[in-house]
Protein backbone atom coordinates (compact mmCIF):
# COMPACT_ATOMS: atom_id res chain seq x y z
CA UNK A 1 0.00 0.00 0.00
CA UNK A 2 1.30 3.45 -0.89
CA UNK A 3 1.94 6.09 1.80
CA UNK A 4 -0.97 8.37 0.78
CA UNK A 5 -3.38 5.43 0.81
CA UNK A 6 -2.00 4.41 4.19
CA UNK A 7 -2.68 7.92 5.54
CA UNK A 8 -6.25 7.75 4.25
CA UNK A 9 -6.84 4.35 5.84
CA UNK A 10 -5.26 5.48 9.11
CA UNK A 11 -7.46 8.58 9.47
CA UNK A 12 -10.56 6.65 8.45
CA UNK A 13 -9.99 3.83 10.93
CA UNK A 14 -9.00 6.30 13.67
CA UNK A 15 -12.24 8.22 13.03
CA UNK A 16 -14.25 5.01 13.31
CA UNK A 17 -12.55 3.93 16.53
CA UNK A 18 -12.77 7.37 18.16
CA UNK A 19 -16.51 7.53 17.46
CA UNK A 20 -16.15 10.55 15.19
CA UNK A 21 -19.03 11.04 12.71
CA UNK A 22 -18.29 8.69 9.80
CA UNK A 23 -19.13 11.21 7.07
CA UNK A 24 -16.68 13.74 8.49
CA UNK A 25 -14.04 11.03 8.96
CA UNK A 26 -14.34 10.05 5.31
CA UNK A 27 -13.99 13.65 4.14
CA UNK A 28 -10.92 14.42 6.27
CA UNK A 29 -9.33 11.06 5.40
CA UNK A 30 -9.38 12.35 1.82
CA UNK A 31 -7.69 15.53 3.03
CA UNK A 32 -5.00 13.45 4.77
CA UNK A 33 -4.50 11.53 1.51
CA UNK A 34 -3.96 14.77 -0.42
CA UNK A 35 -1.55 16.12 2.23
CA UNK A 36 0.69 13.03 2.11
CA UNK A 37 0.46 12.88 -1.66
CA UNK A 38 1.50 16.56 -1.80
CA UNK A 39 -1.47 17.52 -3.98
CA UNK A 40 -3.62 20.65 -3.91
CA UNK A 41 -5.99 20.37 -0.93
CA UNK A 42 -8.64 22.18 -2.96
CA UNK A 43 -9.14 18.86 -4.76
CA UNK A 44 -11.20 17.67 -1.80
CA UNK A 45 -13.68 20.52 -2.25
CA UNK A 46 -13.65 20.02 -6.01
CA UNK A 47 -14.34 16.26 -5.88
CA UNK A 48 -17.07 16.50 -3.25
CA UNK A 49 -18.85 19.54 -4.69
CA UNK A 50 -18.77 18.36 -8.28
CA UNK A 51 -19.80 14.90 -7.17
CA UNK A 52 -22.87 16.35 -5.49
CA UNK A 53 -23.58 18.78 -8.32
CA UNK A 54 -23.52 16.05 -10.97
CA UNK A 55 -25.48 13.37 -9.12
CA UNK A 56 -28.99 14.37 -10.01
CA UNK A 57 -30.31 10.92 -9.12
CA UNK A 58 -29.16 11.50 -5.52
CA UNK A 59 -31.93 14.08 -5.15
CA UNK A 60 -34.31 11.14 -4.85
CA UNK A 61 -32.78 10.47 -1.43
CA UNK A 62 -34.06 13.54 0.49
CA UNK A 63 -37.40 13.30 -1.31
CA UNK A 64 -37.90 9.65 -0.39
CA UNK A 65 -36.91 10.48 3.18
CA UNK A 66 -39.46 13.29 3.23
CA UNK A 67 -42.12 10.95 1.85
CA UNK A 68 -41.35 8.38 4.53
CA UNK A 69 -41.37 10.96 7.34
CA UNK A 70 -44.61 12.49 6.10
CA UNK A 71 -46.22 9.07 5.97
CA UNK A 72 -45.02 8.54 9.50
CA UNK A 73 -46.17 11.86 10.95
CA UNK A 74 -49.42 11.59 9.03
CA UNK A 75 -50.16 8.18 10.55
CA UNK A 76 -49.82 6.56 7.11
CA UNK A 77 -47.24 4.10 8.46
CA UNK A 78 -49.62 3.31 11.34
CA UNK A 79 -52.46 2.61 8.93
CA UNK A 80 -50.25 0.33 6.86
CA UNK A 81 -49.29 -1.29 10.13
CA UNK A 82 -52.97 -1.89 11.04
CA UNK A 83 -53.62 -3.20 7.54
CA UNK A 84 -50.83 -5.76 7.84
CA UNK A 85 -51.82 -6.61 11.41
CA UNK A 86 -55.15 -7.87 10.13
CA UNK A 87 -53.30 -10.10 7.67
CA UNK A 88 -50.53 -11.69 9.78
CA UNK A 89 -50.96 -10.44 13.35
CA UNK A 90 -52.43 -13.73 14.52
CA UNK A 91 -49.20 -15.64 13.91
CA UNK A 92 -46.82 -16.18 16.85
CA UNK A 93 -44.58 -13.11 17.17
CA UNK A 94 -47.31 -11.27 15.30
CA UNK A 95 -45.75 -7.81 15.53
CA UNK A 96 -42.49 -9.02 13.99
CA UNK A 97 -44.41 -10.71 11.16
CA UNK A 98 -46.37 -7.49 10.64
CA UNK A 99 -43.07 -5.60 10.42
CA UNK A 100 -41.84 -7.85 7.59
CA UNK A 101 -45.08 -7.44 5.65
CA UNK A 102 -45.14 -3.65 6.18
CA UNK A 103 -41.59 -3.55 4.79
CA UNK A 104 -42.77 -5.32 1.65
CA UNK A 105 -45.62 -2.85 1.14
CA UNK A 106 -43.44 0.14 1.97
CA UNK A 107 -40.75 -1.13 -0.44
CA UNK A 108 -43.17 -0.44 -3.24
CA UNK A 109 -43.10 3.25 -2.33
CA UNK A 110 -39.57 3.81 -1.15
CA UNK A 111 -36.25 3.03 -2.76
CA UNK A 112 -34.03 3.08 0.24
CA UNK A 113 -33.47 0.69 3.11
CA UNK A 114 -32.58 3.57 5.42
CA UNK A 115 -35.96 5.24 4.81
CA UNK A 116 -37.69 1.94 5.54
CA UNK A 117 -35.89 1.51 8.85
CA UNK A 118 -36.50 5.16 9.74
CA UNK A 119 -40.17 5.11 8.69
CA UNK A 120 -42.27 1.99 9.24
CA UNK A 121 -39.36 0.29 11.03
CA UNK A 122 -39.58 2.87 13.77
CA UNK A 123 -43.36 2.32 14.07
CA UNK A 124 -42.77 -1.44 14.45
CA UNK A 125 -40.03 -0.98 17.05
CA UNK A 126 -42.23 1.31 19.16
CA UNK A 127 -45.08 -1.22 19.02
CA UNK A 128 -42.82 -4.16 19.89
CA UNK A 129 -41.17 -2.36 22.81
CA UNK A 130 -44.59 -1.96 24.43
CA UNK A 131 -44.62 -5.71 24.99
CA UNK A 132 -42.03 -7.28 27.30
CA UNK A 133 -41.81 -10.48 25.21
CA UNK A 134 -39.94 -8.58 22.49
CA UNK A 135 -36.43 -7.65 23.55
CA UNK A 136 -35.09 -4.35 22.14
CA UNK A 137 -32.32 -6.29 20.39
CA UNK A 138 -34.83 -8.56 18.63
CA UNK A 139 -37.06 -5.63 17.64
CA UNK A 140 -34.08 -3.78 16.17
CA UNK A 141 -32.77 -6.91 14.45
CA UNK A 142 -36.00 -7.78 12.60
CA UNK A 143 -36.50 -4.15 11.59
CA UNK A 144 -33.03 -3.81 10.05
CA UNK A 145 -33.31 -7.24 8.41
CA UNK A 146 -36.69 -6.46 6.84
CA UNK A 147 -35.54 -2.98 5.79
CA UNK A 148 -33.12 -4.63 3.35
CA UNK A 149 -36.15 -5.60 1.24
CA UNK A 150 -36.66 -1.89 0.40
CA UNK A 151 -34.13 -1.51 -2.41
CA UNK A 152 -34.78 -4.99 -3.86
CA UNK A 153 -38.50 -4.51 -4.50
CA UNK A 154 -38.84 -1.56 -6.90
CA UNK A 155 -38.48 1.38 -6.89
CA UNK A 156 -34.86 1.13 -5.87
CA UNK A 157 -32.13 3.75 -5.78
CA UNK A 158 -29.22 1.26 -5.86
CA UNK A 159 -30.72 -0.53 -8.89
CA UNK A 160 -31.09 2.80 -10.72
CA UNK A 161 -27.44 3.61 -10.05
CA UNK A 162 -26.44 0.10 -11.16
CA UNK A 163 -28.48 0.59 -14.34
CA UNK A 164 -26.53 3.77 -15.07
CA UNK A 165 -23.17 2.08 -14.44
CA UNK A 166 -23.85 -1.15 -16.34
CA UNK A 167 -26.16 -0.03 -19.12
CA UNK A 168 -28.66 -2.73 -18.12
CA UNK A 169 -32.31 -1.78 -18.51
CA UNK A 170 -33.69 -0.19 -15.35
CA UNK A 171 -37.16 -1.56 -16.15
CA UNK A 172 -35.78 -5.12 -16.38
CA UNK A 173 -33.79 -4.61 -13.19
CA UNK A 174 -36.91 -3.44 -11.36
CA UNK A 175 -38.92 -6.43 -12.57
CA UNK A 176 -36.04 -8.73 -11.61
CA UNK A 177 -36.18 -7.42 -8.04
CA UNK A 178 -39.80 -8.41 -7.42
CA UNK A 179 -39.43 -12.18 -6.90
CA UNK A 180 -36.21 -11.98 -4.82
CA UNK A 181 -37.81 -9.25 -2.68
CA UNK A 182 -40.85 -11.41 -1.97
CA UNK A 183 -38.60 -14.41 -1.23
CA UNK A 184 -36.68 -12.29 1.28
CA UNK A 185 -39.94 -11.62 3.06
CA UNK A 186 -40.76 -15.34 3.06
CA UNK A 187 -37.42 -16.44 4.54
CA UNK A 188 -37.55 -13.70 7.18
CA UNK A 189 -41.08 -14.69 8.13
CA UNK A 190 -39.94 -18.30 8.50
CA UNK A 191 -37.07 -17.13 10.74
CA UNK A 192 -39.45 -15.03 12.85
CA UNK A 193 -41.80 -18.01 13.13
CA UNK A 194 -38.99 -20.25 14.39
CA UNK A 195 -37.81 -17.72 16.98
CA UNK A 196 -41.33 -16.70 18.04
CA UNK A 197 -42.51 -20.29 18.53
CA UNK A 198 -39.38 -21.10 20.49
CA UNK A 199 -39.66 -18.05 22.76
CA UNK A 200 -43.45 -18.16 23.01
CA UNK A 201 -43.89 -14.65 21.65
CA UNK A 202 -47.47 -13.34 21.78
CA UNK A 203 -50.03 -13.36 18.96
CA UNK A 204 -51.94 -10.12 18.40
CA UNK A 205 -55.55 -9.91 19.53
CA UNK A 206 -58.15 -10.90 17.01
CA UNK A 207 -59.54 -7.87 15.19
CA UNK A 208 -63.35 -7.99 14.89
CA UNK A 209 -64.59 -8.61 11.35
CA UNK A 210 -66.70 -5.46 11.48
CA UNK A 211 -63.51 -3.32 11.66
CA UNK A 212 -61.89 -4.94 8.63
CA UNK A 213 -63.50 -2.83 5.88
CA UNK A 214 -62.44 0.44 7.57
CA UNK A 215 -58.86 -0.75 8.04
CA UNK A 216 -58.64 -2.03 4.47
CA UNK A 217 -60.07 1.20 3.11
CA UNK A 218 -57.56 3.33 5.01
CA UNK A 219 -54.70 0.99 4.09
CA UNK A 220 -55.67 0.93 0.43
CA UNK A 221 -55.11 4.67 -0.04
CA UNK A 222 -51.38 4.54 0.65
CA UNK A 223 -51.24 1.33 -1.40
CA UNK A 224 -52.35 3.28 -4.47
CA UNK A 225 -48.96 5.02 -4.50
CA UNK A 226 -46.79 2.06 -5.54
CA UNK A 227 -49.13 1.46 -8.45
CA UNK A 228 -48.77 5.05 -9.66
CA UNK A 229 -45.00 5.08 -9.10
CA UNK A 230 -44.28 1.77 -10.77
CA UNK A 231 -46.46 2.49 -13.77
CA UNK A 232 -44.79 5.90 -14.08
CA UNK A 233 -41.26 4.52 -13.90
CA UNK A 234 -41.89 1.45 -16.12
CA UNK A 235 -43.52 3.46 -18.84
CA UNK A 236 -40.72 6.00 -18.59
CA UNK A 237 -43.04 8.87 -17.70
CA UNK A 238 -41.19 9.70 -14.48
CA UNK A 239 -37.49 9.84 -13.81
CA UNK A 240 -36.77 8.08 -10.52
CA UNK A 241 -36.17 11.49 -8.91
CA UNK A 242 -39.53 12.81 -10.06
CA UNK A 243 -41.13 9.62 -8.81
CA UNK A 244 -39.64 10.41 -5.41
CA UNK A 245 -41.15 13.91 -5.57
CA UNK A 246 -44.53 12.45 -6.51
CA UNK A 247 -44.24 10.05 -3.57
CA UNK A 248 -43.58 12.95 -1.19
CA UNK A 249 -46.45 14.96 -2.62
CA UNK A 250 -48.76 11.94 -2.39
CA UNK A 251 -47.77 11.45 1.26
CA UNK A 252 -48.33 15.14 1.97
CA UNK A 253 -51.82 15.07 0.47
CA UNK A 254 -52.72 11.85 2.30
CA UNK A 255 -51.41 13.04 5.65
CA UNK A 256 -52.54 16.66 5.42
CA UNK A 257 -55.77 16.55 3.45
CA UNK A 258 -57.18 13.02 3.63
CA UNK A 259 -56.26 11.94 7.15
CA UNK A 260 -55.98 15.50 8.52
CA UNK A 261 -53.20 14.30 10.77
CA UNK A 262 -50.70 17.05 10.00
CA UNK A 263 -50.61 20.46 11.66
CA UNK A 264 -48.38 23.24 10.35
CA UNK A 265 -46.10 22.78 13.35
CA UNK A 266 -45.80 19.02 12.74
CA UNK A 267 -45.15 19.70 9.08
CA UNK A 268 -42.24 22.00 9.85
CA UNK A 269 -40.87 19.49 12.36
CA UNK A 270 -41.04 16.82 9.67
CA UNK A 271 -39.17 19.14 7.31
CA UNK A 272 -36.44 19.73 9.90
CA UNK A 273 -36.14 16.05 10.70
CA UNK A 274 -35.94 15.16 7.00
CA UNK A 275 -33.33 17.86 6.46
CA UNK A 276 -31.15 16.45 9.20
CA UNK A 277 -31.47 12.79 8.11
CA UNK A 278 -30.82 13.71 4.48
CA UNK A 279 -27.70 15.58 5.54
CA UNK A 280 -26.40 12.70 7.64
CA UNK A 281 -26.78 10.22 4.79
CA UNK A 282 -25.60 12.49 1.98
CA UNK A 283 -22.56 13.50 4.01
CA UNK A 284 -21.38 9.89 3.80
CA UNK A 285 -21.96 9.87 0.04
CA UNK A 286 -19.95 13.12 -0.14
CA UNK A 287 -17.14 11.41 1.76
CA UNK A 288 -17.41 8.49 -0.67
CA UNK A 289 -16.79 10.84 -3.62
CA UNK A 290 -13.49 11.87 -2.05
CA UNK A 291 -12.44 8.32 -1.24
CA UNK A 292 -13.54 7.21 -4.67
CA UNK A 293 -11.14 9.77 -6.15
CA UNK A 294 -8.27 8.52 -3.99
CA UNK A 295 -8.91 4.84 -4.82
CA UNK A 296 -9.11 5.56 -8.54
CA UNK A 297 -5.95 7.70 -8.47
CA UNK A 298 -4.07 4.92 -6.66
CA UNK A 299 -5.26 2.31 -9.16
CA UNK A 300 -6.95 0.15 -6.54
CA UNK A 301 -9.66 -1.00 -8.99
CA UNK A 302 -7.13 -2.01 -11.67
CA UNK A 303 -5.07 -3.90 -9.11
CA UNK A 304 -8.11 -5.90 -8.06
CA UNK A 305 -9.23 -6.55 -11.63
CA UNK A 306 -5.80 -7.82 -12.64
CA UNK A 307 -5.76 -10.13 -9.67
CA UNK A 308 -9.20 -11.51 -10.52
CA UNK A 309 -8.31 -12.15 -14.18
CA UNK A 310 -5.20 -14.12 -13.18
CA UNK A 311 -7.34 -16.57 -11.24
CA UNK A 312 -9.19 -17.94 -14.34
CA UNK A 313 -12.54 -18.30 -12.64
CA UNK A 314 -15.60 -20.13 -13.97
CA UNK A 315 -18.94 -18.31 -14.01
CA UNK A 316 -20.11 -19.72 -10.69
CA UNK A 317 -16.72 -19.38 -9.03
CA UNK A 318 -16.58 -15.75 -10.14
CA UNK A 319 -20.05 -14.97 -8.78
CA UNK A 320 -19.25 -16.67 -5.48
CA UNK A 321 -15.99 -14.78 -5.27
CA UNK A 322 -17.78 -11.50 -6.00
CA UNK A 323 -20.20 -12.29 -3.19
CA UNK A 324 -17.44 -12.98 -0.69
CA UNK A 325 -15.56 -9.89 -1.83
CA UNK A 326 -18.57 -7.59 -1.55
CA UNK A 327 -19.65 -8.99 1.79
CA UNK A 328 -16.15 -8.22 3.04
CA UNK A 329 -15.98 -4.76 1.44
CA UNK A 330 -19.51 -4.04 2.64
CA UNK A 331 -18.07 -4.19 6.16
CA UNK A 332 -16.43 -0.83 5.78
CA UNK A 333 -17.64 0.77 2.58
CA UNK A 334 -20.84 2.50 1.66
CA UNK A 335 -23.18 1.07 -0.97
CA UNK A 336 -22.49 4.04 -3.25
CA UNK A 337 -18.73 3.42 -3.12
CA UNK A 338 -19.21 -0.25 -3.93
CA UNK A 339 -21.59 0.57 -6.77
CA UNK A 340 -19.56 3.39 -8.25
CA UNK A 341 -16.01 2.12 -7.70
CA UNK A 342 -16.00 -1.67 -7.55
CA UNK A 343 -18.91 -2.72 -9.74
CA UNK A 344 -17.49 -1.00 -12.86
CA UNK A 345 -14.25 -3.01 -12.48
CA UNK A 346 -16.10 -6.28 -12.26
CA UNK A 347 -18.58 -5.63 -15.07
CA UNK A 348 -16.17 -6.33 -17.96
CA UNK A 349 -15.20 -9.65 -16.37
CA UNK A 350 -18.87 -10.55 -15.86
CA UNK A 351 -19.54 -9.79 -19.53
CA UNK A 352 -16.59 -11.93 -20.69
CA UNK A 353 -17.84 -14.82 -18.57
CA UNK A 354 -21.33 -14.49 -20.09
CA UNK A 355 -23.10 -13.54 -16.86
CA UNK A 356 -26.40 -11.75 -17.42
CA UNK A 357 -26.07 -8.15 -16.26
CA UNK A 358 -29.55 -8.01 -14.73
CA UNK A 359 -28.84 -11.17 -12.73
CA UNK A 360 -25.47 -9.77 -11.70
CA UNK A 361 -27.02 -6.45 -10.64
CA UNK A 362 -29.72 -7.91 -8.42
CA UNK A 363 -27.26 -10.35 -6.79
CA UNK A 364 -24.78 -7.56 -6.12
CA UNK A 365 -27.43 -5.21 -4.70
CA UNK A 366 -28.87 -7.91 -2.43
CA UNK A 367 -25.33 -8.61 -1.29
CA UNK A 368 -24.86 -4.93 -0.47
CA UNK A 369 -28.12 -4.85 1.44
CA UNK A 370 -26.87 -7.75 3.55
CA UNK A 371 -23.71 -5.67 4.00
CA UNK A 372 -25.89 -2.98 5.56
CA UNK A 373 -26.85 -5.30 8.41
CA UNK A 374 -23.83 -7.47 9.02
CA UNK A 375 -21.24 -6.65 11.62
CA UNK A 376 -19.03 -4.77 12.20
CA UNK A 377 -20.00 -1.76 10.06
CA UNK A 378 -23.63 -2.16 8.97
CA UNK A 379 -25.13 1.19 8.04
CA UNK A 380 -28.67 0.11 8.91
CA UNK A 381 -27.49 -0.93 12.34
CA UNK A 382 -25.99 2.54 12.82
CA UNK A 383 -29.13 4.31 11.67
CA UNK A 384 -31.46 2.23 13.81
CA UNK A 385 -29.14 2.71 16.75
CA UNK A 386 -29.16 6.48 16.17
CA UNK A 387 -32.97 6.57 15.95
CA UNK A 388 -33.87 4.27 18.84
CA UNK A 389 -30.81 3.99 21.05
CA UNK A 390 -30.91 0.17 20.84
CA UNK A 391 -27.25 -0.91 21.20
CA UNK A 392 -25.72 -2.35 18.04
CA UNK A 393 -24.30 -5.37 19.84
CA UNK A 394 -27.81 -6.38 21.02
CA UNK A 395 -29.13 -6.22 17.45
CA UNK A 396 -26.17 -8.31 16.27
CA UNK A 397 -26.75 -10.92 18.96
CA UNK A 398 -30.45 -11.25 18.16
CA UNK A 399 -30.16 -10.95 14.41
CA UNK A 400 -27.89 -13.81 13.40
CA UNK A 401 -30.68 -16.11 12.20
CA UNK A 402 -32.06 -13.39 9.88
CA UNK A 403 -28.57 -12.88 8.53
CA UNK A 404 -28.11 -16.61 7.89
CA UNK A 405 -31.49 -16.83 6.11
CA UNK A 406 -30.69 -13.90 3.84
CA UNK A 407 -27.24 -15.32 3.07
CA UNK A 408 -28.82 -18.64 2.08
CA UNK A 409 -31.21 -16.80 -0.24
CA UNK A 410 -28.28 -14.88 -1.72
CA UNK A 411 -26.49 -18.17 -2.39
CA UNK A 412 -29.61 -19.63 -4.04
CA UNK A 413 -29.99 -16.54 -6.26
CA UNK A 414 -26.32 -16.71 -7.20
CA UNK A 415 -26.50 -20.36 -8.23
CA UNK A 416 -29.98 -20.28 -9.84
CA UNK A 417 -30.27 -17.20 -12.11
CA UNK A 418 -33.88 -18.14 -12.94
CA UNK A 419 -35.05 -16.89 -9.52
CA UNK A 420 -34.04 -13.41 -10.64
CA UNK A 421 -34.60 -13.66 -14.38
CA UNK A 422 -37.89 -15.55 -14.55
CA UNK A 423 -40.19 -12.53 -14.19
CA UNK A 424 -38.36 -10.13 -16.55
CA UNK A 425 -38.02 -12.94 -19.12
CA UNK A 426 -41.68 -13.77 -18.96
CA UNK A 427 -42.37 -10.07 -19.60
CA UNK A 428 -40.19 -10.08 -22.68
CA UNK A 429 -36.68 -9.32 -21.41
CA UNK A 430 -34.06 -11.15 -23.51
CA UNK A 431 -31.02 -12.36 -21.55
CA UNK A 432 -27.54 -11.91 -23.01
CA UNK B 1 -28.57 38.28 26.93
CA UNK B 2 -27.35 35.13 28.74
CA UNK B 3 -25.08 32.88 26.68
CA UNK B 4 -27.50 29.92 26.77
CA UNK B 5 -30.29 32.03 25.24
CA UNK B 6 -27.95 33.28 22.56
CA UNK B 7 -27.03 29.70 21.61
CA UNK B 8 -30.69 28.71 21.47
CA UNK B 9 -31.46 31.65 19.22
CA UNK B 10 -28.61 30.73 16.84
CA UNK B 11 -29.83 27.13 16.74
CA UNK B 12 -33.37 28.27 15.89
CA UNK B 13 -32.11 30.59 13.18
CA UNK B 14 -30.03 27.77 11.66
CA UNK B 15 -33.07 25.47 11.75
CA UNK B 16 -35.32 28.02 10.08
CA UNK B 17 -32.83 28.68 7.27
CA UNK B 18 -32.29 24.94 6.72
CA UNK B 19 -36.01 24.19 6.87
CA UNK B 20 -36.82 26.92 4.37
CA UNK B 21 -34.10 25.73 1.98
CA UNK B 22 -35.46 22.19 2.17
CA UNK B 23 -39.05 23.36 1.66
CA UNK B 24 -37.88 25.33 -1.36
CA UNK B 25 -36.21 22.19 -2.75
CA UNK B 26 -39.45 20.25 -2.41
CA UNK B 27 -41.45 23.11 -3.91
CA UNK B 28 -39.16 23.32 -6.94
CA UNK B 29 -39.85 19.65 -7.59
CA UNK B 30 -43.57 20.10 -7.21
CA UNK B 31 -43.42 22.94 -9.75
CA UNK B 32 -41.36 20.77 -12.10
CA UNK B 33 -43.74 17.81 -11.89
CA UNK B 34 -46.82 20.00 -12.35
CA UNK B 35 -45.27 21.86 -15.27
CA UNK B 36 -44.29 18.63 -16.99
CA UNK B 37 -47.29 16.47 -16.35
CA UNK B 38 -49.97 19.07 -15.76
CA UNK B 39 -49.12 21.50 -18.55
CA UNK B 40 -46.75 19.40 -20.66
CA UNK B 41 -44.20 22.23 -20.44
CA UNK B 42 -40.86 20.95 -19.12
CA UNK B 43 -38.92 23.70 -17.32
CA UNK B 44 -35.15 24.05 -17.69
CA UNK B 45 -34.43 25.98 -14.52
CA UNK B 46 -36.05 23.61 -12.02
CA UNK B 47 -33.48 20.81 -12.39
CA UNK B 48 -30.63 23.22 -11.87
CA UNK B 49 -32.29 25.07 -9.01
CA UNK B 50 -33.01 21.74 -7.28
CA UNK B 51 -29.36 20.67 -7.42
CA UNK B 52 -28.15 24.04 -6.09
CA UNK B 53 -30.66 23.95 -3.24
CA UNK B 54 -29.71 20.35 -2.56
CA UNK B 55 -26.02 21.24 -2.07
CA UNK B 56 -27.01 24.10 0.24
CA UNK B 57 -29.46 22.03 2.27
CA UNK B 58 -27.07 19.12 2.81
CA UNK B 59 -23.98 21.13 3.69
CA UNK B 60 -25.86 23.76 5.71
CA UNK B 61 -27.58 21.09 7.76
CA UNK B 62 -24.35 19.14 8.24
CA UNK B 63 -22.63 22.35 9.39
CA UNK B 64 -25.25 23.90 11.66
CA UNK B 65 -28.24 21.64 12.26
CA UNK B 66 -27.24 18.05 12.93
CA UNK B 67 -26.28 17.46 16.59
CA UNK B 68 -23.40 15.12 17.38
CA UNK B 69 -25.70 12.32 18.60
CA UNK B 70 -27.61 12.12 15.30
CA UNK B 71 -24.53 11.44 13.21
CA UNK B 72 -23.70 7.98 11.99
CA UNK B 73 -20.93 6.72 14.25
CA UNK B 74 -19.23 3.44 15.06
CA UNK B 75 -19.47 3.16 18.82
CA UNK B 76 -18.49 -0.41 19.74
CA UNK B 77 -15.01 0.56 20.93
CA UNK B 78 -16.21 3.76 22.59
CA UNK B 79 -18.73 1.86 24.69
CA UNK B 80 -16.01 -0.46 25.97
CA UNK B 81 -13.82 2.41 27.17
CA UNK B 82 -13.82 3.95 30.66
CA UNK B 83 -15.12 7.47 31.28
CA UNK B 84 -11.58 8.84 31.33
CA UNK B 85 -10.51 7.12 28.13
CA UNK B 86 -13.72 8.28 26.42
CA UNK B 87 -12.76 11.88 27.11
CA UNK B 88 -9.36 11.39 25.51
CA UNK B 89 -11.03 9.66 22.55
CA UNK B 90 -13.43 12.55 22.01
CA UNK B 91 -10.63 15.12 22.25
CA UNK B 92 -8.53 13.12 19.76
CA UNK B 93 -11.50 12.83 17.39
CA UNK B 94 -12.22 16.57 17.47
CA UNK B 95 -8.52 17.38 17.05
CA UNK B 96 -8.32 15.15 14.00
CA UNK B 97 -11.51 16.35 12.27
CA UNK B 98 -11.13 20.01 13.26
CA UNK B 99 -7.39 20.04 12.53
CA UNK B 100 -7.63 18.49 9.08
CA UNK B 101 -10.58 20.77 8.26
CA UNK B 102 -8.46 23.78 9.22
CA UNK B 103 -5.63 22.44 7.07
CA UNK B 104 -7.97 22.07 4.09
CA UNK B 105 -9.82 25.39 4.55
CA UNK B 106 -7.48 27.84 2.72
CA UNK B 107 -7.12 25.67 -0.40
CA UNK B 108 -10.86 24.87 -0.39
CA UNK B 109 -11.69 28.56 -0.21
CA UNK B 110 -9.25 29.21 -3.09
CA UNK B 111 -11.10 26.66 -5.19
CA UNK B 112 -14.55 28.01 -4.30
CA UNK B 113 -13.43 31.59 -4.90
CA UNK B 114 -11.83 30.57 -8.20
CA UNK B 115 -15.16 29.12 -9.34
CA UNK B 116 -16.72 32.61 -9.14
CA UNK B 117 -15.79 33.10 -12.80
CA UNK B 118 -18.07 30.26 -13.92
CA UNK B 119 -21.85 30.33 -13.87
CA UNK B 120 -24.45 27.55 -13.93
CA UNK B 121 -25.72 26.83 -17.49
CA UNK B 122 -29.34 27.96 -17.18
CA UNK B 123 -29.59 30.47 -14.34
CA UNK B 124 -26.02 31.76 -14.70
CA UNK B 125 -25.61 31.60 -10.94
CA UNK B 126 -21.96 32.00 -9.90
CA UNK B 127 -20.50 28.67 -8.77
CA UNK B 128 -18.90 30.48 -5.87
CA UNK B 129 -22.36 30.89 -4.39
CA UNK B 130 -23.33 27.33 -5.26
CA UNK B 131 -20.24 25.88 -3.56
CA UNK B 132 -19.96 28.35 -0.65
CA UNK B 133 -21.61 26.09 1.98
CA UNK B 134 -18.64 23.69 1.80
CA UNK B 135 -16.46 26.44 3.28
CA UNK B 136 -19.13 27.05 5.93
CA UNK B 137 -19.03 23.34 6.78
CA UNK B 138 -15.25 23.38 7.26
CA UNK B 139 -15.47 26.51 9.43
CA UNK B 140 -18.17 24.91 11.55
CA UNK B 141 -16.09 21.73 11.98
CA UNK B 142 -13.13 23.81 13.19
CA UNK B 143 -15.31 25.86 15.56
CA UNK B 144 -17.12 22.79 16.84
CA UNK B 145 -13.81 21.02 17.50
CA UNK B 146 -12.40 23.93 19.51
CA UNK B 147 -15.63 24.42 21.46
CA UNK B 148 -16.06 20.72 22.27
CA UNK B 149 -12.45 20.37 23.46
CA UNK B 150 -12.99 23.32 25.82
CA UNK B 151 -16.22 21.77 27.12
CA UNK B 152 -14.61 18.36 27.65
CA UNK B 153 -11.64 19.90 29.45
CA UNK B 154 -13.99 21.94 31.64
CA UNK B 155 -16.01 18.83 32.53
CA UNK B 156 -12.85 16.97 33.44
CA UNK B 157 -11.69 19.77 35.76
CA UNK B 158 -15.15 20.03 37.37
CA UNK B 159 -15.21 16.27 38.00
CA UNK B 160 -11.87 16.40 39.80
CA UNK B 161 -13.10 18.98 42.29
Amino acid sequence: MTAPLLALTFVLVAGFLLRAPIGFSMIVSGVAYLIVKGQDLGLAAEQILNGLYNSYVLLAVPLFILAANLMNAGTVSDRLFDFCRVLVGRLPGGLAQVDVLVSVVFSGMSGSAIADAAGPGLVSIKQMLKKPEYSPGFAGAIVVASATIGPIIPPSIPLVIYGLVSGASVGALFLAGVVPGLLMAVVLMIAVHIIASHRKMPREDRIPLSEWPGIFYKGALPLSLPVVLLTGIYTGVFTPTEAAAVAALHALILAGVVYRALSLKTFFDVILESTRSSAVITLIIAGAFMMNYAFTAEGVPQMLAGWVMEMHFSKVQFLLMVNVLFLALGCFMDVSVLLLVFVPILLPIAKVLGIDLVHFGVVVVLNMMIGLIHPPFGMLLFVTNALTGIPIKDMMREGWLFLVMLLMLLLAMTLIPEIVLWLPQSMGYVTQ
Amino acid sequence: MPFADFRKLCKQAADIVGGLLYSALFLVFVVQVIARFGFNQPLAWTDEMAVVLYIWVILWAAAFMVPEREHVVFDLVYHMASQRVRRYMRIAGHLMIGGLSAWALPASWDYIHFMAREGTPVLNLSFMWVFLPFALLLVSLIARGIWQIIVIAYEAIEDKK
